[in-house]
C-alpha cells in the first residue's frame, strides 16, 4: 500500500495561467471604473446613486472595492431540484451538468426536411427526450413557443410545455420583470411555496446583457427580481470577437467579465448574496459571412479560458457546448458539436448549454438532441482519465499471462471490460455484419432512435391539481396582456 | 483625370486619401455623375464582387463602406437628383423594446457604402418616432430589424402606423434580423427581407430597378 | 505600459491525465515487466547483444535490468529533425516534447475509390493520389499510404509504395517494409533524394515504421529492420497495437504498462547498436469491441489510452506515435466526424509528436482518402486551441473598449482589422446564413468534402516534375533490382 500518493481522478485541462487570469480581472476592473456601463432601468439608476458608483444620466462606473465587497457574499454552491423532488443538480466546484439551449425560433422538421417556426409541441417533444436521455441534466426550452395566444407572455407557456414532459432542472428565459415573477410563481406552486423553492429551486433564470456593456430594461428588471427573492439566476453575455467585442479573445474575455461583474454588484445592492451565475456564449463573427459562430475553435477556447476565470473567482460559470453552425445533420455538425463539448468538459463548467442547437443558433432539432447523448458519453468517458490502482496496473495478471498470451479469457477481462463505454448509435460491427444489416448510417440510426423515444418514452405525469393551478397563472398573464 | 485611381483606393480602403482624391477631381472639373458612377460605384461593385466570392472581410468591406460614404459627404452637395439613381436616403432603426443594434448597424454601414444617404434612429424606436422620421427626411427606404421574437411583431406595427399616417407608399420597407423570414416579411406587408447585411443592398438595387 | 515581474504565462493548453505519482507507477511497472516478465525476441543476434549488455536470456525470452533500460532511454536524443527533400524548411519536422504532426496511417487492404465511393483494393495508383492530395493538405504533417498495394509483385508493395509517394510529395514520408531487403531500398530511395548518404545523414528525409507483437513479443523481421534502422542513423518507429482486453489487459494502466514495455525493446536495442539514433514509440492503443470482436478505431479509449500513453512516453524523455482522425465506419458519416473530431483533438491537447490514422475508416481495414481531407479541417480547429490564449495589453483591448464604449460596436476598429485575422478560416465548414446555403444547393460537409478532394486529384500537381532527374532514374534502378530479386527468390 502506497501513501501520500496524488492521484489524477479525471483529466486536468486549463487555458489560462492564473498570471493572466489576474490580467483579465484586473482589465474587466479597469473598464467597470474607466468606462463603465449603461443602465436602461430607473430603479436600478436610483441604487448606484444612492452608492459609491459614480452615475452620469444611463452610465455607471464603479470603483474596485464596490466588486470585491459584492464578490465576498457570493454563494459558492446552488442546488436544484426538478419537478420530481429529487435534488439532482448541484451547481458547486468541479461539478459538470449538461443541457439543452433555448428560444431557437426556428424547427427543423423532421418530415419535409426543411426549417420551420417553433411550436409547443416542439418544445413538449424536447423536454420528452431530455427527460428520456441520462446524459442531459438540465433543460432548456430548446425551441420558442411561436403559437402562444401573445409573444408577451409567450414564456409562461414554454415553462408548463417544458414541465410537461420532463421532470429535470431547468433554465428559464422569460420576457420581462413581470414573466419571471409568473415563471417564479409556478416554480413556487410545484416545489409547495417560496420558502421550499428557496431551498430547491426548479430553475435558473436565464437573463443576458447586450454586449457591449448595455442593461436593458427587461434584463435589469429579471436581475431585481431575482436578487429580491433570492432566485439563482445567470447574467450571460453573448459577445462576438470583432463586432460587439474586441476581436482578441482576451479582449472579448475582459469586456464580458466586466458586463457581468456590473451585474452582481447591482445584485448585491438589491440584496446580498444573490446567487448569479457567470457565462456566456463568448465566440467570434465570421468575417466572410457575417454570421455569429457555433462552431467556431475559437468558441471552444474562449468558453474553456472563461471556466478557468471563473473557477478564480470562485463563481459557478454556464459555458457553450454541442452546437454547431451547420444547417443539417451531417459530418459539420458531429465534428464542431463534438469538439465543443470537449472542451466545455474538459474545462469543467459547472453548467453546459445549447447542447444540440444547430444552424449556428437559430434552428432546434429532436435528432440532433439524440446524436448529442452519444457524444456526450464519449466525451465523459474521456475524461474519466486512468486509473492505476493494483488491479488496474495489473503487473501480477502480466506476468501469468506472459509474452504472446492472451487476455480475452481472463477473468480480469471480463471484470474490467465493463467500464468502457458502451455504444448505443455509434457502429462498430464488421463490413459484412453492417451491410447485410442494411448499410445504416449514423443519421439512420440517430431518426430511429429519436421517433422510438417519441413514440414510446412517458414521462412521470404532473398531478393534475397542480397542472390546473399552474394554467390558471398562465390564463391571467394572457388576459392581462389581451 | 484617371477615375481608375479613385475606384483603386476606394478598394484599398483609404478614406483620407479617398476623399481627396474625390476633391481634386471636382476641382479639375469632373462631372460628379461620372466620379460617383466611375470612379466610386465601380469600386464599390468590385468590392462586393469579392465580398461575395469570400476574397474580402466584413472589416475590410466596412472600411471600403466607411471610405465611400466619407466621400459621398463631399460629392453629395454637387449631384443633381437624377445623379443619385436609386441610391438615396434610408432610414434605419430598430423598433420599441429591442436594445440590440449591431446588425442592424452592419446594414446601414453597408447601404452607406452603396452610396445611399443613411439616416441611423438608433434602438428602442417607438412606432411615431419612425413616422416622424420618414415625414421630416422623406427617404425612399426603410429599414427596421429585430433580434428577439417578442419584438418582432413591432415591427408590423411600425408599417400600420406608416399606412394610417398615408406615407406607406412612400417608401420601399426592408426587414431582417435573426428569427425575420421571407414569410414574416409578406405577412406584416414589408417589401423585402433581406437574410443578412451582406445581401441587402444588393436586394434593394435589385428590386428600385425593376420597380 | 504596466512592467509586470514573475510572470507565467500558459503558452499553449494542453491537459494532464496522469499525475507524477501515477506515472512513477506505470514506469515502474514497465520496468518490472522487463524485468520478471521479460519479452520474447525471435532473433537470435539481437538477443545476443541484449545478453551482452547484461540481460538474462532463457531461450526466446530476454528479461532487461533496469540499468539497461535507463542506459538506453538516457542515450535518445532529445530533438531529431527530417526535413522536405526539396530543401523547403516550412514543411520541416522538429521533434522535439509538445511539437504535433497529424498524418495518414499504413498498410489497409482497401480503399474508397475516388471516382465510384466504393471500396475496393488499394492499388499502386492510389499511393501517389494520397501523397499528391496531402502534399496540398496544410495541416497534413508527414505522408503514409493509406494502404497496402495489391497489384505489384507480390513482397515489393512497399518499394513500389515509398517509389511513388516521395516523388508525388515533399512532405516527409513515414515508411513500411516487410523485411530487411525493403528496407534497404527504401533507404537508397531517401538517399537518392537527398543527393548522398552524406547528405541523408545531415538531412534524414523520411522516417521509418516497423511493430512488435503484443504482448511482449519481437518478431524476427521487426526487431531486424529496427537494427537496420539504427545502423543507418534512420529515424523509426518501434510501436504496438495493443488490443485492451485482447492483447494486453482489459485496465487501462495495464495496457499502458505492457505497450510501453514491448516498445521498450526496439528502444534498448536501436540504443545498443548506435547510441544516440533517434527512436519514437507509442502505437494504437484501444480496445477489442466485446460486442462484435472489432478493434474499435473509434472508441473514446483509443484517445484516452493515447494521451495517457503520450504523458508517460514523454515521461520517458522520448517521442510519441499517437492516433487519431479515424473511425469504426463503413462509409463516410457523422459517425466518422464525432469519432475523428474526438481524438484528432485529445492527440493535439497530449501534444503527441507523430499522430498517424488519419483516414483510417472501417476499423483499420479501409483507407478513405476523403476521411483525410476532412481531418485536416479538424486538425486546423484544434490547432486554434493548442495555440492558446495570448493575454497582453494589445489583446486586453482595454483602450479599445474604452474607445468604443456601451452600446457602440468593434467593427470599424483598426484592433479588429489588426486581429480578426488571427481568428480561424474554415474551409469546408459552412458558415451561410439558413438562405445563402440553400442557394448553394443545400451541400452537406460530405458533399464539400468531396469536391474538394477530387479537385485536388484533379488540379494539384504536387512536385512530380521537380524531382532532380538523377534521382528519377536511381528509383527507376532500384524497383528493376527489387523485381530482379524478387525473381530469384522465387525460383
Amino acid at each position: 500500500m502506497k501513501i501520500n500518493q496524488k492521484i489524477n481522478k479525471s483529466t486536468k485541462f486549463k487555458v489560462l495561467s492564473d498570471d493572466q487570469i489576474e490580467m483579465i480581472y484586473y482589465a474587466a476592473l479597469e473598464v467597470l471604473e474607466r468606462t463603465g456601463g449603461n443602465v436602461y432601468h430607473d430603479g436600478a439608476i436610483e441604487l448606484f446613486k444612492n452608492s459609491q458608483a459614480v452615475v452620469r444620466g444611463n452610465n455607471v462606473r464603479i470603483p474596485s472595492f464596490m466588486v470585491e465587497e459584492a464578490l465576498n457574499y457570493y454563494p459558492s454552491k446552488i442546488t436544484l431540484a426538478g419537478r420530481n423532488k429529487k435534488r439532482s443538480l448541484h451547481i458547486q466546484k468541479d461539478t459538470v451538468a449538461f443541457g439543452t439551449g433555448s428560444d431557437l425560433p426556428f424547427t427543423y422538421d423532421r418530415k419535409t426536411g426543411e426549417r420551420r417556426r417553433t411550436t409547443y409541441k416542439d418544445v413538449n417533444n424536447a423536454a420528452k427526450l431530455v427527460d428520456a436521455l441520462s446524459n442531459y441534466d438540465f433543460l432548456m426550452s430548446h425551441g420558442i413557443v411561436s403559437d402562444a395566444p401573445n409573444p408577451q407572455t409567450y414564456d409562461r407557456h414554454q415553462f408548463m410545455a417544458m414541465l410537461e414532459q420532463c421532470t429535470k432542472p431547468m433554465v428559464l428565459t422569460s420576457v420581462d420583470g413581470e414573466g419571471l415573477e409568473d415563471l417564479w410563481k409556478m416554480g413556487c406552486l410545484i416545489q409547495g411555496g417560496e420558502e421550499e423553492f428557496k431551498l430547491n429551486p426548479l430553475f435558473v433564470a436565464y437573463i443576458e446583457p447586450i454586449s457591449p456593456l448595455k442593461n436593458d430594461r427587461t434584463a435589469v428588471e429579471k436581475l431585481l427580481f431575482a436578487a429580491e427573492k433570492k432566485l439563482p439566476a445567470m447574467y450571460t453575455p453573448c459577445p462576438s470577437a470583432g463586432a460587439t467585442a474586441p476581436a482578441t479573445i482576451a479582449g472579448m474575455l475582459v469586456q464580458s467579465l466586466s458586463e457581468t461583474l456590473l451585474a452582481i454588484v447591482l445584485c448585491h445592492l438589491k440584496n446580498p448574496g444573490t446567487p448569479l451565475i457567470m457565462g456566456g456564449v463568448t465566440t467570434v463573427l465570421d468575417m466572410k459571412k457575417s454570421t455569429y459562430s457555433y462552431g467556431a475553435p475559437e468558441l471552444s477556447l474562449a468558453s474553456a479560458a472563461n471556466t478557468d476565470i471563473s473557477k478564480w473567482l470562485n463563481l459557478p460559470m454556464f459555458s457553450t457546448g454541442g452546437c454547431t453552425d451547420s444547417k443539417i445533420l451531417d459530418e459539420q455538425a458531429a465534428a464542431e458539436q463534438m469538439m465543443n463539448l470537449f472542451y466545455s468538459y474538459l474545462s469543467g463548467a459547472n453548467l453546459i448549454h445549447d447542447v444540440g442547437y444547430i444552424d449556428h443558433g437559430t434552428n432546434a432539432s429532436l435528432e440532433s438532441l439524440v446524436l448529442n447523448q452519444e457524444m456526450m458519453g464519449m466525451v465523459k468517458q474521456f475524461g474519466k482519465g486512468i486509473n492505476t490502482d493494483d488491479d488496474y496496473l495489473a503487473l501480477d495478471l502480466i506476468e501469468k499471462v506472459g509474452p504472446s498470451g492472451e487476455y480475452v479469457t481472463t477473468e480480469h477481462t471480463f471484470e474490467h471490460w465493463k467500464e468502457w463505454f458502451l455504444p448505443e448509435l455509434q457502429d462498430r460491427s464488421d463490413y459484412e455484419t453492417w451491410k447485410n444489416n442494411g448499410s445504416k448510417t449514423m443519421l439512420d440510426r440517430v431518426k430511429e432512435k429519436t421517433q422510438d423515444l417519441l413514440d414510446n418514452y412517458e414521462t412521470e405525469p404532473m398531478d393534475e391539481k397542480l397542472q390546473k393551478e399552474l394554467k390558471d397563472v398562465i390564463k391571467s398573464a394572457d388576459e392581462r396582456h389581451s | 483625370m484617371d477615375l481608375s485611381k479613385i475606384t483603386e483606393t476606394l478598394i484599398s480602403g483609404k478614406s483620407d486619401e479617398l476623399k481627396k482624391l474625390v476633391e481634386e477631381a471636382i476641382n479639375n472639373d469632373v462631372k460628379p455623375a461620372d466620379i460617383l458612377n466611375q470612379g466610386l460605384l465601380t469600386g464599390m461593385d468590385a468590392v462586393g464582387q469579392k465580398w461575395k466570392a469570400g476574397e474580402m472581410f466584413m472589416p475590410e468591406v466596412l472600411r471600403c463602406a466607411k471610405a465611400m460614404s466619407s466621400s459621398m459627404d463631399v460629392l453629395r452637395p454637387m449631384l443633381k437628383d437624377d445623379d443619385i439613381g436609386n441610391a438615396g436616403t434610408m432610414i434605419i432603426g430598430t423598433v420599441a423594446g429591442d436594445l440590440h443594434d449591431i446588425g442592424k448597424d452592419l446594414a446601414a454601414m453597408m447601404f452607406e457604402g452603396a452610396g445611399y444617404k443613411v439616416i441611423n434612429i438608433g434602438i428602442d424606436q417607438s412606432n411615431e418616432n419612425f413616422v416622424n422620421a420618414v415625414k421630416e427626411h422623406k427617404p425612399n427606404l426603410l429599414g427596421m430589424s429585430a433580434l428577439l421574437t417578442t419584438t418582432m411583431p413591432r415591427m408590423g406595427e411600425v408599417i400600420n402606423s406608416l399606412k394610417e399616417a398615408g406615407i406607406r407608399d412612400q417608401v420601399t420597407v426592408i426587414i431582417g434580423g435573426a428569427p425575420v423570414t421571407e414569410e414574416f416579411a409578406d405577412e406584416i406587408g414589408a417589401d423585402l427581407y433581406a437574410p443578412n447585411a451582406g445581401t441587402a443592398v444588393e436586394i434593394t438595387n435589385e428590386y428600385l430597378q425593376n420597380k | 505600459m504596466i512592467n509586470r515581474t514573475n510572470y507565467t504565462v500558459q503558452q499553449s493548453p494542453h491537459f494532464e491525465i496522469l499525475s507524477e505519482n501515477q506515472k512513477e507507477r506505470i514506469f515502474n511497472g514497465m520496468m518490472r515487466t522487463l524485468q520478471y516478465t521479460g519479452a520474447h525476441v525471435h532473433h537470435e543476434k539481437a538477443r545476443e547483444l541484449f545478453k551482452k549488455a547484461g540481460c538474462k536470456v532463457d531461450g526466446v525470452t530476454v528479461y532487461f535490468p533496469p540499468q539497461v533500460i535507463l542506459n538506453a532511454l538516457s542515450t535518445v536524443p532529445a530533438v531529431t529533425e527530417i526535413f522536405p527533400w526539396d530543401g523547403d524548411d516550412s514543411k520541416r519536422i522538429i521533434i522535439e516534447k509538445k511539437r504535433s504532426y497529424f498524418g495518414p496511417g499504413p498498410t489497409p487492404p482497401n480503399f474508397i475509390d475516388t471516382e465510384t465511393l466504393e471500396r475496393r483494393k488499394y492499388l499502386r495508383k492510389d499511393a501517389s493520389l494520397v501523397a499528391r492530395v496531402c502534399d496540398a493538405l496544410p495541416n497534413i504533417g508527414y505522408v503514409q499510404s493509406l494502404g497496402s498495394i495489391s497489384d505489384v509483385t507480390n513482397g515489393l508493395a512497399d518499394v513500389y509504395e515509398f517509389a511513388d509517394m516521395v516523388r508525388n510529395t515533399t512532405t516527409p514520408i513515414m515508411s513500411w517494409s516487410f523485411t530487411r531487403e525493403g528496407c534497404h531500398d527504401i533507404h537508397r530511395m531517401g538517399i537518392a533524394m537527398a543527393g548522398g548518404e552524406e547528405e541523408f545523414k545531415q538531412r534524414p528525409n523520411y522516417v521509418f515504421y516497423g511493430e512488435p507483437i503484443s504482448p511482449l513479443v519481437s518478431d524476427f523481421h521487426a526487431i531486424d529492420k529496427c537494427i537496420y534502422c539504427a545502423e543507418h542513423r534512420i529515424p523509426q518507429v518501434y510501436s504496438p497495437c495493443a488490443i485492451g482486453g485482447g492483447t494486453v489487459p482489459a485496465s487501462h494502466a495495464g495496457q499502458l504498462v505492457v505497450a510501453l514495455s514491448e516498445s521498450m525493446v526496439g528502444v534498448i536495442a536501436s540504443q545498443l547498436i548506435n547510441p544516440g539514433t533517434c527512436v519514437i514509440i507509442g502505437g494504437v492503443q484501444s480496445i477489442l469491441d466485446m460486442r462484435y470482436s472489432v478493434y474499435s478505431y473509434g472508441a473514446p479509449e483509443l484517445s484516452l489510452l493515447s494521451a495517457a500513453l503520450t504523458e508517460m512516453v514523454h515521461y520517458c524523455n522520448l517521442p510519441m506515435y499517437s492516433t487519431a482522425g479515424c473511425t469504426d465506419t463503413k462509409k463516410m458519416d457523422m459517425q466518422s466526424a464525432m469519432e475523428a473530431s474526438l481524438s484528432i483533438n485529445a492527440a493535439m491537447m497530449s501534444g503527441a509528436n507523430f499522430v498517424h490514422d488519419c483516414g483510417y475508416t472501417e476499423s483499420g481495414l479501409t483507407g478513405d482518402i476523403f476521411q483525410t481531407v476532412m481531418d485536416d479541417e479538424i486538425i486546423g480547429m484544434a490547432r486554434i486551441i493548442e495555440k492558446g490564449v495570448e493575454v497582453n495589453e494589445k489583446t486586453l483591448a482595454i483602450d479599445q473598449i474604452n474607445n468604443v464604449g456601451p452600446g457602440g460596436h468593434y467593427l470599424y476598429e483598426e484592433h479588429t482589422m489588426n486581429h480578426f485575422k488571427d481568428n480561424w478560416m474554415p474551409s469546408l465548414m459552412d458558415r451561410n446564413s439558413y438562405e445563402d446555403w440553400v442557394e448553394q444547393g443545400s451541400k452537406t460537409m460530405k458533399d464539400r468534402i468531396i469536391e474538394k478532394t477530387r479537385d485536388l486529384i484533379e488540379n494539384y500537381e504536387g512536385p512530380r516534375n521537380k524531382v532532380p532527374e538523377k534521382a528519377d532514374n536511381e528509383i527507376e534502378k532500384i524497383l528493376q533490382e527489387a523485381e530482379e530479386r524478387q525473381k530469384k527468390e522465387k525460383k
